[in-house]
């Protein structure tokens, strides 16, 4: 008890510190940092399968000031960054991250979650405290693959989320507190930035599922039943029978072994690692699916007559069933802070994304909404930004759409759209006040008046942010220079 | 005579203010909810162009307001029954929306039972929904979920009972056939589960199989005795110590409930562990309910927790429950 408070003391005063010392380190730089995607899913345990790894990637734009010039610093400094509410020590002692330590090698063979100096790393080799590269697409300081995992914190406004498998309530907007420093080694610049991961509602269907297979309400006896599941369908496989470390007991299984996923840069399914057995009694052999996972996942429970029938009749608007959802709050931006607009408004509902095959290529942007307007063959009940002319420059990539892929502004094009607007689907300003802190600190350093109706937790929206001469009115024009 | 007067006003006072002390001590409370902020919360659902969305949340969307009090004002009551009579196909059968082909026993459930809180003449093919339900019968006295999805279930034969009764033509079951094959799903140790020969019994399943065996005049005195055992027995009940924990369902309190009343055991429901699962699960910023302790509100969620104070008599029960006269 008294090492959670200590901790939770040390990562206020560090906030604190950084807060205080982005608004005393105005002029000449301006940095923003921002989570990618707005929400990353985790799971309590990794002994059965795998949908995702803790994973969460971080970008931090840090731009030098000018009069009427900006320009972007991509080398000379040094940006670091340090998640506040996780350490070794934390998640070591986590068992629920204890399991990915234990599983990952088998997941990802190769790859170990301790370096040989005993720091949690991910999969991109990035540690909890670490430096960031120079991505020149983003034109970003970027850490990918953080291994950043929801925790208990102690401080009950902050522990919101609900462990499914009944354990204390753990916090799913972790902070990462971003430095830079110039070659001398003198801070010139820092901000904090919300690192949000969390589970999603599987577990609240899927042990029930057990209990009423006979099976024990556990994920042990969720997995065994889901093999059984898998099992009737055109691929025979039993998934609780395929034993990666050939230890006699089935499991762990990644699922993008079979079953591509972008999410986790794969273009085609990568198959399972040499040396995979099959438990005594299994009848299939291994193949690899065409289908990615998303499509296979989302068609099957949209489709599914006893899920729609036993556990949700509206899952193809229920997103929040199986998303991190609800008081986690994934969607929590200005669409939905000030309009009724829900998730299927941008994405459209599981019904039309498997008709309009969005799941053949997802988290890219053939497949997802941009400010323009919804997903390809969407026809939205809100009207989008459609008429804007955004001055914007998109690249593509295996995962992200155009908002995540996208820098906006006059000349150049160098400011990343989230560093302005936040994370997707948390943008500013957000019903999750932790969201709005970067651009609250970067406004009220700079003095920004705003009009009737917008305040300081909007979008940066002060031409000061960058510009030194120019004026430190709120404005929705601020990029399109009028 | 003035002074009975006197002696009857003193006894009518004394048992009134006995009443309100016990009803303050044990029951569920509406009082403990804000429902004008209920009311706007589901109300952001007639803001939408595309109100009332999909089948289920226009189902929601009327009882909710019903229970609390509200109108459903003539212009969304015709929205909706327009939407419900778009989205009947051809086959008689109804689709989730005007993106969802398939029909489905579930959403017919879902049209009949919003057309009748709505209680606007039908405009819907009722004898063509007749045709659809009926067609979904299965040999074993069960009924499938769709004419792709031809296995029986438990469910989909309650929502085919349901459907019927709404329709007033439960004559078109083999009410003897279907009992039995609806019987399969009990439990030796009480209530009944989802998956014939295994697993846990749940409340859900036992509400759907009492009201089916009762609608089909099928439900004998064994069957209630074994399901109160059950229900008495379970998390939700009141013979049993064990807490209802942050994972345990608000739908399940409120099928304890409803299969309690369906057994004429109200005396049995445990209205202090609902009114505890029912305080969890608001979220006093919107006035809506969460599915469990910890999460937000979904319109689905609000109808079950409306659902559970409809239950448990702490608000009115919207509706009847006949589409057709019998």
């Amino acid at each position: 008890m008294k090492k959670t408070i200590l901790r939770t003391l040390a990562a206020i005063a560090a906030t604190t510190i950084f807060a205080g010392l982005a608004a005393a380190a105005t002029p000449p730089y301006a940095v923003m940092a921002t989570n990618d995607l707005g929400m990353h899913c985790a799971c309590p345990t990794f002994d059965g399968f795998l949908l995702l790894p803790p994973y969460n990637t971080i970008r931090v734009q840090v731009l030098k000031k000018g009069s009427d010039s900006v320009s972007v610093v991509s080398s000379g400094i040094t940006v670091s960054y340090s998640i506040a509410e996780n350490t070794d020590a934390i998640l070591k002692a986590d068992p629920y991250f204890a399991s990915w330590i234990k599983n990952a090698p088998k997941l990802f063979p190769g790859f170990a979650p301790v370096n040989a100096t005993g720091n949690v790393v991910g999969l991109k080799g990035k540690k909890l405290a670490d430096t960031m590269t120079y991505d020149s697409q983003s034109m970003s300081w970027k850490a990918e693959g953080i291994p950043v995992y929801p925790v208990t914190t102690g401080n009950a406004t902050k522990d919101v989320m609900v462990d499914p498998l009944g354990g204390p309530n753990r916090d799913p907007f972790l902070t990462a507190n971003i430095t830079v420093k110039n070659s001398t080694g003198a801070v010139i610049g820092t901000t904090s930035t919300v690192v949000p991961v969390a589970f999603g509602g599987c577990c609240g269907c899927h042990l029930k599922l057990a209990a009423a297979n006979g099976l024990p309400a556990t994920p042990a006896g969720s997995f065994a039943l889901l093999g059984t599941m898998h099992a009737k369908n055109s691929s025979k496989i039993n998934i609780a029978m395929i034993d990666p470390d050939g230890d006699g007991v089935g499991g762990p299984v990644r699922c993008s072994w079979c079953h591509a996923d972008p999410a986790m840069g794969e273009t085609v399914a990568p198959g399972w690692p040499t040396g995979t057995k099959l438990l005594p009694g299994a009848t299939f052999t291994l193949k690899k699916s065409t289908r990615s996972f998303s499509d296979v996942l989302h068609t099957f429970h949209n489709n599914s007559a006893l899920v729609k029938s036993s556990y949700d009749a509206n899952i193809s608007t229920n997103c929040y069933q199986c998303h991190p959802g609800n008081k986690v709050d994934c969607y929590r931006g200005a669409h939905k802070a000030k309009t009724a607009i829900w998730c299927v408004d941008c994405h459209g509902n599981l019904t039309q994304r498997i008709a309009g095959k969005q799941m053949v290529t997802p988290w890219q942007a053939a497949s997802l909404p941009s400010c323009n307007g919804p997903s390809a063959g969407i026809t939205s009940a809100f009207t989008c930004h459609a008429s804007l002319n955004i001055p914007q420059t998109t690249w593509t990539s295996t995962f992200g759409g155009k908002y995540i892929n996208g820098r906006g502004g006059m000349g150049s094009k160098v400011v990343l759209c989230e560093s302005c607007h936040g994370s997707a689907h948390a943008e500013n300003p957000s019903a999750q006040a932790l969201d709005n802190v970067q651009n609250s600190n970067i406004h009220t350093s700079l003095g920004t008046t705003f009009p009737s109706g917008k305040d300081k937790t909007y979008a940066l929206g002060s031409c000061q942010v960058c510009h030194t001469n120019e004026s430190n009115v709120w404005s929705n024009r601020v990029m399109f220079g009028d | 005579m003035s002074q009975c007067r006197i002696y009857l006003h003193l006894v009518v006072t004394l048992a009134a203010f006995l009443f309100i002390i016990l009803s303050n001590v044990s029951n569920v409370s509406a009082g403990d909810f804000d429902f004008a902020k209920t009311k706007v919360f589901m109300r952001e659902m007639d803001t939408r162009p595309d109100f009332p969305v999909t089948m289920v949340l226009a189902h929601d969307y009327v009882y909710s307001l019903i229970s609390i009090g509200d109108k459903v004002n003539t212009k969304e009551a015709e929205a909706v029954e327009a939407f419900i009579k778009t989205n009947q196909h051809l086959d008689g059968g109804f689709s989730s929306d005007k993106h969802d082909k398939e029909t489905s026993i579930l959403y017919a459930v879902h049209a009949l039972e919003t057309l009748v809180l709505i209680k606007l003449p039908p405009s819907i093919d009722l004898g063509r929904a007749r045709t659809f339900i009926t067609s979904l019968k299965n040999a074993d006295g069960g009924f499938g979920f769709s004419a792709n999805a031809k296995e029986s279930s438990l469910n989909n034969t309650y929502n085919a009972v349901r459907s019927l009764s709404i329709l007033s033509s439960l004559n078109m079951v083999d009410a003897a056939k279907t009992a039995a094959y609806i019987k399969g799903f009990e439990h030796k140790e009480g209530g009944f589960g989802y998956v014939k020969g295994t697993g846990v019994a749940s409340a859900k399943f036992t509400y759907m199989a009492l009201y089916s065996l009762k609608e089909l005049g099928k439900l004998d005195e064994a069957t209630k005795a074994n399901a109160l055992k059950y229900l008495n027995s379970s998390a939700y009940g009141k013979s049993t110590k064990e807490k209802v924990d942050s994972l345990q369902m608000l739908e399940e309190m409120g099928y304890t409930i409803d299969a309690l009343k369906l057994l004429g055991a109200k005396g049995a429901i445990d209205t202090k562990k609902a009114n505890g699962i029912l305080k969890q699960v608001y979220i006093k910023q919107n006035g809506g309910f969460g599915p469990i302790p910890g999460y937000g509100s979904t319109p689905d969620s609000t109808f079950l927790g409306l659902r559970l104070l409809v239950g448990a008599g702490k608000l009115k029960a919207p509706g009847v429950y006949s589409l057709v006269k019998k």
